[in-house]
């Protein structure tokens, strides 16, 4: 008897609610049991008491009967996402009991055997659920290790745990006492040298930028040939206009997600309701939603929520460094799916994008497999952030100007050029295999992000960026704002130390291309900051001084300076009120004006950043959400 | 007294709808207006060029002749923005006239002026749909602004009258938009909405500032009437007035930059009180110190350029203003656009400013336009009054629209009738364009005759600035704008300019320093000037010289 049947005959469920499950089966391919959860037929508790019967074994609660540790922690925990078993207690007569959540199958025994080197197993049902807490609690020390050290001990060359080397330790001060030097004996010639460098920095800076983005519309307009080209010799050769993945639902992988969730009581709810909304089968979705052990209160509301089948939720066990790249290196431990994606806990997702990420790497491989393709295997997608609060307050107007810029403007038009794309901080999509052999993520990089981006890179793969979007929630503080920006900026400075402990061999590891991009992004954009208040500074300083004081300055070096200081804050507030305006409207728009004012803002985080790195580089200063609750703009839609 | 929000005091549905959307983000009809405002901008545009008297203020003239100067020219830069005017109006006409076309022509100001009307426009339709009016009564709100001979006159002009009303409005939208809202709003927003209009105003006239302490008393009242305390009053006052603050400071460190002194527009040779000391010196500044004449003359400058029956209809507004709403925000908002007459008022009783017209001792007209900022408060008086007749009885509104138009097309028919005597601001542009005849006439020939060379003159002479008229290129015009190489023409003209234009005797109307002709006082008798140039033109006491042998 089939399970359907038994379920139905024992009265669990009635015959509808099996046909229904049966017909999302064969839309979305999965188990029955799955879908009668999802849709609420019976509990999941049930279904394995069902399964049991069925299966012709005993039940086992693992939370009234936990595995014995000793033997569950003997698990791989490379397996622990895909196993669905675990080991719970040996028998004096040496029978091992081993609960599952898959059918037992010979398969399943053999598994056991390879494992444990015995074949006298008892196997009882238990709920996957069950299956899956049992084995995080047995492998808890194992799994913090792994969060928190692994890449630190395998590639320490990629790790931030040692922090700046001696010489940038150093570097810093050196410089600075090289110019108080400088200034005490020919004070005119350091003001002029600091001047001049400062100005160099702020220019190079922008004139990437700028470039980057008026680069944009033509990487636009050749991918748009590109498609129509595409489109045409598909129609001629008798194919369906798009290429598109093949096969229906039932073939789609799974995908998880990691919602990394710390000091988010308030939003746990819409967090739910923002993931419920994606267009993907709910029995292909893996979502694992991770808190932290020492935040009670979150894990309280994300178990008042009582969330769907889909989603688990994962609390990290306590330890240092607190981040967020620790948490996700812990969930993907658990993550069951060929693609992973990290959203924050406020974030919507456009409804398609794990759909057109899916497509993304597909198309990918296809090109590798099929078409010879010499370009970087694809490791990751990165989808455009756009903000739905953007005009919640001036703030979330210029942070959404900044994004649009950064996301629809910039890094569409580095996207392509071989120089490393530096990921956001969510909606990113990685390949799960090559994510773990990537290192994942770095939990001592307060932009781990960025730092994976460029690890990405560096390891002979490629990010791409997807034509899709997330929402989030934009900053709506000052006081809260400080310490985000802090902490990315600080996250860029270290990102750029670890990379740069060898300059050469980073270089030979990742080509001229990929030197342009550290230097452009990761290098140039806290050192322009650093620099922004000195170029705005100075050049009021020189100009008015120059007339006032009789200060002696080069003509030259009084012109560069206003010119510079003028034509750079022009091009970015064009460049960045044009994205904006695309992205949002005129409204939002017009708001780059105020450009130079918020990246006044920019340098005193740029400033405490700096500070942070040579003092406290690990620190992770936690950005509260939920600040503007329920406002939504229309200005994104 | 109420000090509850409009939309939770409305009693019929579509009141309560209008004032729904007076408390969101965007108001409706705001682009309608604007461009309502742009088209009827644009035809006072064409009828005043075409007319040929949107140069016939000297004001105007030297309004687009400092802002072209700020990039063409002997020594172009900020520093031309000088400090007898406020310089935002200089900066705005600045991309425009460098339009040699658009400069001459004075379709440079057009294009300001129409913007600026659109935005007025624009601004006081957002007032008026936040404080919860009716639509009968903003009809009848945007009917006073637009239907204003004087106020249109005006914005055809380089005046500097479009830029300041346009900011105070748009200020006051701002603010009005801030007190409104259905959400408590940032002290950003309100820095950006109001702030920036308000620093705009402040950079283009005195009466902006005053705007900043009334706008910023209004902040701490609607903010403590919310209930949210004194400190957050005061933080949001100052985030408020952070941008014109900011303003203010930016021209004491332009003008102690560029002269060495912050207050050298309140102290200096070219600065208004300097200008004033003169009527001073003759007894003519009668309204110093009297209370009573200043209200008299700044009365009749309202009625000339206001319109009786727009005044009758908005001291009614107000008196029925203040007995239904007292001073809650809505009223606030209102008195609101009273500060620029409230501080003409002040201005002319301190003696700081000067009006002449009809009931003035002595008579004339002069310097009435100032009253033309007024023409918002009447407007909104007269949209809260119709906004009161028009919600009691069905047709009402309708009777008030056709009433409105009737009043004013009578009002406008009275001032067709003699606009040069019953318009002060019109008939002020009369004085200037009889004023200037002799002297336009002379840059006209210098225009049509001139064939290369440079120039010698002294623009800030009495009745010389004529620049758009005489319309060549600024680099080739040595005047004293062009600092030391003004002097060197004056101390060497053969060896610097072709041309020269001056008074042939020296102008002593005025007493001040200023209006002498430096070039008259250097050349006029200068024998070895006299033997190099000859008098190719004159009129009246102005000569036109060109040097011998080309």
């Amino acid at each position: 008897m089939q399970i359907g049947s038994h379920l139905v005959a024992t009265g669990r469920i009635t015959p509808e609610q099996l046909d229904t499950a049966l017909t999302h089966q064969r839309a979305e391919g999965g188990q029955l049991g799955q879908h009668l959860v999802l849709a609420g037929a019976l509990t999941r508790r049930e279904l394995y008491e069902a399964l049991a019967e069925h299966w012709e074994t005993a039940s086992r609660d693992l939370v009234a009967h936990p595995p014995d540790p000793a033997l569950a922690g003997r698990l791989d925990i490379a397996e622990l996402s895909h196993l669905g078993w675990v080991p719970c207690e040996e028998r004096p007569d040496g029978t091992l009991v081993v609960a599952t959540s898959v059918r037992p199958t010979p398969e399943l025994l053999e598994q056991v055997r390879e494992r444990f080197g015995t074949d006298q197993v008892e196997l009882v049902a238990s709920t996957h659920w069950d299956v899956f807490r049992a084995s995080e609690q047995a492998n808890r020390g194992k799994l913090q290790r792994l969060a928190e050290d692994m890449l630190a001990e395998e590639r320490p060359e990629h790790s931030a745990r040692r922090g700046l080397t001696r010489l940038q330790l150093v570097l810093p001060f050196v410089i600075g006492l090289v110019f108080l030097v400088g200034a005490v004996l020919e004070p005119r010639r350091a003001f002029v040298v600091l001047l001049s460098a400062t100005n160099l920095v702020f220019l190079l800076s922008i004139l990437f930028k700028a470039g980057s983005s008026l680069r944009a519309p033509l990487m636009r307009a050749r991918r748009e040939r590109r498609r129509l080209a595409e489109m045409r010799e598909r129609q001629r050769r008798g194919l369906a206009p798009e290429w598109q993945p093949g096969g229906d639902d039932a073939e789609l992988p799974v995908y998880t997600i990691l919602v990394p969730a710390f000091r988010e009581a308030n939003i746990i709810d819409k967090l739910i309701r923002n993931l419920g909304a994606l267009d993907y089968p709910r029995s292909r979705l893996d979502v694992i939603v991770l808190m932290e052990e020492n935040d009670p209160e979150t894990v309280a509301a994300a178990k008042r929520v009582a969330p769907p089948d889909y989603v688990r939720l994962l609390v990290v066990p306590a330890g240092e460094p607190q981040t967020k790249p620790r948490a996700c290196n812990y969930g993907l431990a658990f993550a069951r799916g060929k693609y992973v994606v990290i959203y924050d806990a406020e974030d919507r997702p456009e409804p398609l994008q794990l759909r057109k990420a899916v497509a993304a790497f597909e198309r990918d491989a296809f090109e590798h497999e099929h078409l010879g393709s010499t370009r970087p295997r694809l490791a990751c997608v990165q989808a455009a952030l756009h903000y739905f609060n953007a005009d919640y307050n001036v703030l979330t107007r210029m942070f959404a100007i900044e994004y649009a810029h950064w996301f629809e403007s910039m890094l569409p038009g580095i996207d392509g050029s071989g120089i490393p794309l530096p990921l956001g901080g969510t909606s990113n999509h990685f390949d799960t295999e090559v994510l773990k052999r990537l290192g994942a993520w770095d939990p001592y990089n307060v932009t781990e992000d960025a730092d994976l981006g460029l690890r990405v890179s560096v390891e002979g793969y490629r990010v791409d960026v997807l034509d899709s979007t997330t929402g989030e929630e934009a900053c709506a503080t000052v006081p809260a704002w400080i310490p985000q920006r802090t902490r990315w900026i600080k996250g860029y400075l270290i990102t750029a130390a670890v990379n740069m402990r060898h300059p050469l061999r980073f270089l030979r590891r990742v080509g001229p291309l990929g030197m342009v991009g550290m230097v452009g992004l990761i290098i140039g954009t806290p050192l322009t900051f650093l620099a922004y208040p000195l170029v705005l500074g100075f050049t009021v300083i020189t100009y008015v001084g120059v007339r006032l004081i009789g200060l002696d300055l080069p003509h030259w070096v009084v012109l560069s300076s206003l010119v510079t200081a003028v034509l750079g804050n022009a091009l970015m507030i064009i460049v960045s009120g044009i994205a904006a305006t695309r992205r949002y409207n005129w409204r939002i728009g017009v708001f780059a004006l105020l450009n130079p004012l918020y990246w006044c803002l920019h340098a005193y985080a740029a400033w405490r950043a700096l500070g942070q790195t040579i003092f406290s580089p690990h620190r992770w200063e936690k950005t509260p959400h939920g600040i503007s609750e329920d406002y939504e703009s229309t200005a994104h839609v | 007294m109420t000090t509850t929000a409009p939309e939770r005091t409305g009693t019929r549905a579509g009141t309560r709808a209008e004032a729904r959307a007076g408390a969101g983000r965007r108001v409706p009809g705001s682009v309608p207006v604007f461009l309502l405002g742009c088209a009827v901008g644009t035809i006072a545009s064409i009828w005043t060029v075409r007319a040929g008297t949107n140069l016939d203020y000297g004001d105007a003239m030297a309004h687009l002749t400092i802002a072209r100067r700020i990039l063409d020219g002997q020594t172009p830069g900020l520093q031309q923005l000088g400090t007898v005017w406020l310089p935002l109006p200089h900066l705005l006409l600045m991309p425009l006239v460098q339009d040699m076309y658009l400069f001459r022509t004075g379709i440079a100001a057009c294009i300001l002026g129409t913007l600026c009307l659109g935005i007025s426009a624009t601004a006081l339709h957002r007032i008026m749909v936040r404080l919860g009016l009716g639509r009968t009564a903003r009809v009848v709100g945007l009917g006073v602004l637009l239907a204003n001979p004087s106020l249109l006159y005006a914005y055809t002009t380089a005046l500097t009258e479009p830029v300041l009303i346009a900011a105070i409005l748009a200020c006051i939208a701002g603010l009005s938009g801030w007190a409104f809202s259905g959400r408590r709003l940032s002290g950003g927003e309100l820095a950006v909405f109001a702030g920036i209009p308000a620093a705009c105003a402040v950079l283009t006239r005195y009466e902006g500032w005053a705007l900043v302490a009334s706008g910023a008393i209004y902040v701490v009242f609607v903010v403590v009437r919310r209930g949210d305390g004194v400190r957050r009053a005061l933080v949001m006052a100052a985030a408020f007035a952070s941008a014109p603050l900011a303003a203010i400071g930016w021209w004491l460190s332009y003008n102690a930059a560029w002269y060495g002194n912050p207050v050298e527009f309140l102290t200096g040779p070219y600065s208004a009180a300097a200008f004033t000391e003169v009527f001073v010196e003759q007894g003519q500044l009668t309204t110093k110190g009297n209370l009573g004449l200043s209200f008299k003359v700044f009365g009749w400058a309202a009625v000339e350029s206001v319109g009786l029956l727009p005044l009758i209809a908005a001291g009614i507004g107000l008196v029925l203003m203040t007995w239904r709403w007292g001073i809650d925000n809505r009223a606030l908002t209102i008195w609101l656009a009273g500060t620029s007459s409230a501080f003409l008022l002040f201005s002319l009783t301190t003696g700081q400013h000067i009006m002449v017209n009809d009931v003035s001792l002595p008579s004339g007209a002069y310097n009435n336009r100032y009253v033309l900022s007024a023409a918002p408060w009447a407007a909104l008086l007269c949209a809260y009054l119709a906004h009161e007749i028009g919600r009691r009885k069905a047709l009402a509104g309708a009777g008030v629209v056709v009433a409105t138009v009737a009043a004013l097309t009578a009002q406008n028919l009275w001032w067709a009738g003699d606009p040069g005597e019953r318009m002060t601001v019109i008939e002020e542009a009369h004085l200037g364009q009889r004023n200037f005849t002799d002297v336009k006439k002379m840059a006209r020939w210098l225009h049509d005759h001139y064939d290369g060379g440079n120039l010698l003159i002294d623009e800030s002479a009495d009745k010389l600035a004529v620049a758009p008229v005489i319309a060549i290129d600024f680099d080739q015009v040595y005047n004293r704008a062009a600092g030391d190489a003004f002097d060197d023409a004056l101390a060497d003209p053969g060896s610097h300019v072709r041309w020269v234009v001056m008074h042939r005797t020296q102008v002593t109307t005025y007493a001040t320093k200023a209006a002498l002709d430096l070039v008259t006082t250097a050349l006029a008798d200068d024998p070895a000037f006299l033997a190099g140039y000859e008098l190719v033109y004159e009129i009246a006491d102005l000569g036109v010289y060109r040097r011998i042998g080309g």
